[in-house]
């Protein structure tokens, strides 16, 4: 399997716990996205750790790491953060706090930040009283559960005869609820008898949470060195790079994948082989003709007319241009010649040669016919024949 | 990193269109499997193995006879069966149990012109006679006299459609039933082959002891034909056998060769019996048989000197199992003007030739008693001729040998039998400069830049269907462009291509898997027809690229245009600031397509981004751009 060269860097990724390996297309995925951002106010990872580490060093161990937080003023997720990183390089040693909580549900929450229902009631009824429409339309859902609620407690009455109008009876009411709903919000422990009522009206449910007792692992130093991944721009401006430190490259790994070019195989060993014949003195002839008359292809070689290979079977033929009429008539007629009677020491084939046979056009089946145009060039140009080599490819 | 080259599917199977080829040197293979074999430009011979070893007078392993044959320019194709060949011929498994012998065939490629290789008997007294183990046979004529030699008649309507008919006859003929057929064989690869399926030459074999002489050959009105013929029982007139053999596999591609012709050749005997209706069928009457004694050959010919050639041939082989070895009883072929010609005419055929003019092309320094030797092994009867001051030697082609025409015929053999391998090298004498074409050098130089540019270059196909180069690129065809060809074997070949860009776009297609995005080139000929060309049409050389992806990349193929012009730029090749002009091609979206011109409006090139019908056409899902410019135009 191939992994990447160096693992995330961790003096500027988030990210935890250590990803596992990855391949070399995902390591060149975006970065993650930036971490939400927290209510609490944003302290560095490397301070949270810096914290920890003396803290541990001075004290041995962290009981809690819940309350640890709170000490430093961060998010527990930050000293989660913080605790998985170095419990994976063991410079601490880490155990589960596990705990079973109630929290609050979405509408505790509503009623946690703006009050409970009943109270929300009251406090939206003017003093000369309300209709219940008036009412509705202003408090939403909270409207029936908190009509309910201080009916129940007598905050509220109705003038007799007009049921539809709504009175306050009382001047000043106290929010238990939101009370609670808040002790419970901040971690606080709540009479179960509390709890019942708060789960019967669905406003907690139970939730694990789970934290960390700490103490110093094997490796455990109080001050973490950092180590660079990569050289950057900002390392040779700044000069940093005569500390840097590097994390150990994963040399097994693959490399990056390369957009890249290709020769064609075949016309790279097409090249050695042309090399070879011009550096023995050959030329190149010109093969840019498919289209070649029999004449040149056949007869010129003294193929006869009815050799197989002339076959429609083993030639392609043309339809268009179907002929070429264009041919040397005084080398034609002495190719004719030497087909049918001979001549030049040679008896012939003793046929009779047709000049519409020599016409056909087709596709040129081999390059000898290339040779052939060239030998007749080099007879009608050169008067003085000398040695010439000819290579076609 | 390159154990997994991108793309490396361009040279996997299920992609037709991978090697550029040079059109029609090689008969593409057919897509029908069932369609028959195409007779070859080189003959292939099947044999036994044992049987040719019990001729050859010795046992080889392959391996010695392969050498063998390599030292005699003759190569053994192919080692198999009856039974695999059925198996094959019927598409049958392995396992599939076949009819035929477990015999071993040997399967001998031997020359086009080497028509005395096609037989067994032929092919092992050649080699016997190269390893030394025999003397070339000397084919004698018997002597009769002239009165009781049997004679043939032609009748003057025979010049209307088949002049020439050449006879002999074998006496005494012993056939066992491997004889028997190796005597057919010959006849089918003879017409094969020199015969041009019988068009040329048609050879009648006959039992003598049935027929009574002399014999005419006539041409008559198929109407006033009638015989049995060969394998059938009862009596047809010439028109209706002919429609009868219509649906024959065999014989109905002979029938063209007299089915139109208003008399049709026929031999008949003394007794008007029919021997054969040339070049279709013989008549049943005169059949040889395994107890046939005395043979009648007869060829008719549209060709006299292949008739003597396939007559020779035909006695030089079989006469081995004549009573008198190597005897052939004459025939006097008396033609419609009173001129008489006695068949077969076996005499040899004299050269003198100068040592020089066979040693000299060849390069090597032999002596004459040497190059005698030499010849001696190749069935050339050679002797020293004092005549001449240069040392000379006459050289006798025996008729066996109708390929040898010219000196250049003897140097071959000579070189033949002196073996390939033993002629030394040499280095050429002259200095020469070498070159190359201005064209292909700068062709060499565009796909280097282009494959520079991270393009992968395929070779496609020449040839492509007329389909792939006009329609499916919604271009119509005019006339005046594509080279058409007349006898395409499948229709994936029915063209010369005019563009690159079908050919392009069937590689992306077979490859179309591959991770994005694809970029593809190729340098190549296209050719277009061209009243300028004495063949009337020309070539001209092409750069197509193509990009695929996601999106179309046409920014991707302008900036590779753009390198184009800007290392073609040059003094002469002017193009100006802007190149590209709009353009409204049918292959291309509409407003997403241009030409590139020259400063002086000549267009060298076009692209675009391929239209959406023509991908649907190529099975291709996602967008490409296509570029194709004309090289020539740049050089």
């Amino acid at each position: 399997s191939d992994f990447t060269l160096v693992a995330p860097d961790q003096t500027q990724s988030p990210v935890f716990p250590i990803s596992p390996p990855r391949t070399s297309s995902s390591s060149s995925s975006p970065p993650p996205p930036p971490p939400p951002p927290r209510m609490a106010a944003k302290q560095p990872l490397s301070d949270v750790e810096d914290g920890l580490l003396a803290h541990l060093n001075a004290n041995a161990e962290i009981p809690d790491s819940r309350s640890f937080a709170s000490s430093l003023g961060v998010p527990h997720k930050d000293v989660e953060d913080v605790i998985k990183r170095l419990t994976a390089f063991r410079i601490v040693e880490s155990a589960d706090i596990t705990k079973e909580t109630w929290v609050l549900t979405d509408e505790a929450k509503g009623y946690a930040a703006r009050g409970s229902p009943e109270v929300q009631l009251v406090a939206a009824i003017p003093p000369e009283g309300a209709s219940k429409g008036a009412l509705k339309e202003r408090l939403g859902d909270v409207f029936d559960i908190g009509m309910k609620a201080a009916a129940k407690n007598k905050w509220i009455g109705f003038e007799k005869g007009n049921k539809d109008l709504v009175l306050r009876k009382v001047e000043d009411t106290r929010d238990e609820l939101q009370e609670q709903l808040r002790r419970l919000e901040n971690g606080e422990v709540i009479a179960d008898k509390v709890i019942d009522d708060l789960k019967r009206r669905k406003l907690v449910t139970k939730e694990k949470s789970i934290w960390y007792s700490l103490k110093k692992g094997p490796e455990f130093v109080a001050k973490r060195k950092t180590l660079a991944t990569d050289v950057t721009r900002e390392h040779l401006k700044s000069g940093d790079w005569k500390d840097l430190e590097f994390k150990d490259y994963n040399y097994g790994a693959q490399g990056q994948p390369i957009a890249i070019g290709y020769s064609q195989p075949l016309l790279e060993v097409r090249e050695a082989i042309q090399n070879i014949f011009l550096e023995m003195g050959f030329s190149e002839m010109p093969t840019n003709m498919y289209v070649e008359s029999s004449f040149w292809n056949f007869d010129a070689l003294f193929q006869p007319q009815q050799h197989p290979a002339r076959d429609s079977h083993d030639t392609f033929f043309l339809k268009a241009p179907a002929t070429t009429t264009q041919l040397p008539d005084d080398y034609l007629e002495k190719v004719k010649q030497v087909h049918q009677s001979g001549g030049h020491g040679s008896k012939g084939y003793g046929y009779d040669w047709k000049r519409d046979e020599a016409e056909k056009n087709l596709l040129r089946t081999h390059t000898t016919a290339v040779s052939t145009r060239m030998l007749y060039k080099l007879a009608q140009e050169v008067k003085q024949l000398s040695d010439a080599y000819f290579i076609s490819l | 990193c390159l154990s997994k080259p991108p793309l490396s599917a361009f040279t996997s199977s299920g992609s037709p269109a991978v090697l550029a080829r040079l059109p029609g040197s090689r008969v593409p293979p057919p897509a029908n499997n069932t369609a028959p074999q195409p007779p070859l430009a080189m003959p292939t011979v099947s044999v036994g193995r044992d049987r040719l070893f019990a001729a050859l007078g010795r046992v080889y392993t392959q391996d010695e006879f392969e050498a063998l044959c390599f030292d005699f320019g003759i190569e053994l194709d192919d080692v198999t069966t009856e039974k695999a060949i059925i198996r094959k011929e019927k598409h049958l498994e392995e396992d599939v149990e076949a009819d035929g012998d477990d015999e071993v065939i040997y399967k001998i490629e031997v020359a086009a012109n080497r028509y005395d290789l096609l037989c067994l008997e032929g092919l092992a007294r050649s080699l016997r006679i190269f390893t030394g183990s025999e003397a070339t046979p000397i084919f004698k004529i018997a002597s009769i006299p002239r009165g009781s030699m049997l004679q043939m008649h032609v009748r003057p309507q025979t010049s209307q459609i088949r002049p020439y008919v050449v006879c002999a006859v074998l006496r005494g003929v012993t056939f066992a039933e491997v004889r028997y057929n190796s005597f057919i064989d010959l006849q089918d690869k003879l017409h094969q082959n020199i015969c041009r399926k019988r068009t040329l030459v048609a050879i009648g074999t006959h039992d003598l002891d049935t027929l009574q002489g002399p014999f005419s050959y006539e041409a008559l009105p198929p109407q006033e034909i009638n015989f049995i013929p060969l394998k059938q029982e009862q009596t047809f007139r010439a028109d209706a056998l002919m429609d009868f053999y219509r649906s024959d596999m065999k014989l109905k591609k002979f029938l063209h060769i007299i089915e139109n012709s208003p008399v049709y050749p026929v031999i008949y005997d003394s007794n008007r019996t029919v021997l054969s209706l040339p070049p279709i069928i013989n008549g049943a009457h005169s059949a040889i048989t395994l107890k046939t004694r005395n043979v009648f050959i007869e060829c008719t010919a549209t060709d006299l000197t292949k008739a003597n050639i396939v007559l020779n041939t035909m006695v030089a082989m079989f006469s081995e199992y004549c009573e008198n070895k190597f005897e052939v009883e004459p025939v006097e072929v008396v033609s419609h003007d009173g001129s008489t010609a006695i068949y077969p005419d076996l005499s040899c055929y004299k050269m003198e030739v100068s040592l020089s003019d066979i040693v000299g092309p060849i390069g090597i320094s032999l002596d004459e008693t040497q190059v005698i030797s030499l010849l001696n092994k190749m069935q050339l009867q050679a002797d020293l001729c004092s005549s001449n001051r240069e040392p000379c030697i006459s050289v006798s082609v025996p008729p066996t040998r109708s390929d040898v025409l010219h000196a250049r015929d003897l140097a071959e053999d000579v070189a033949i039998a002196y073996g390939y391998n033993n002629v030394p090298k040499s280095k050429p004498k002259s200095m020469t400069i070498g070159g190359r074409q201005p064209l292909n050098r700068f062709s060499d130089k565009i796909r280097a830049e282009v494959a520079r540019a991270g393009y992968m270059e395929v070779l496609t196909f020449v040839l492509t269907s007329h389909e792939e180069n006009f329609d499916m690129l919604n271009r119509t065809d005019d006339g005046n462009k594509a080279v058409i060809i007349a006898n395409p074997r499948t229709s994936e070949f029915e063209v010369v291509r005019s563009s690159l860009m079908s050919c392009l776009l069937k590689t992306l297609k077979h490859n179309i898997d591959h991770p994005r995005p694809i970029k593809i080139f190729e340098v190549g000929d296209v050719v277009s027809l061209d009243t300028s060309r004495d063949v009337g049409a020309s070539n001209n050389r092409r750069l197509a690229a193509l990009y695929c992806n996601s999106n179309s990349g046409f920014e991707e193929i302008m900036g590779l245009v753009d390198r184009i012009v800007k290392i073609v730029r040059a003094p002469h090749i002017n193009f100006g600031q802007t190149y590209y002009v709009p353009s409204s091609e049918p292959e291309f979206f509409t407003k997403r397509q241009c030409k590139i011109v020259m400063s002086d409006g000549k267009q060298v090139g076009y692209l675009g981004i391929v239209h959406a019908e023509v991908l649907r056409k190529f099975g291709i899902p996602d967008p490409c751009t296509f570029v194709e410019i004309d090289i020539e135009a740049l050089l």
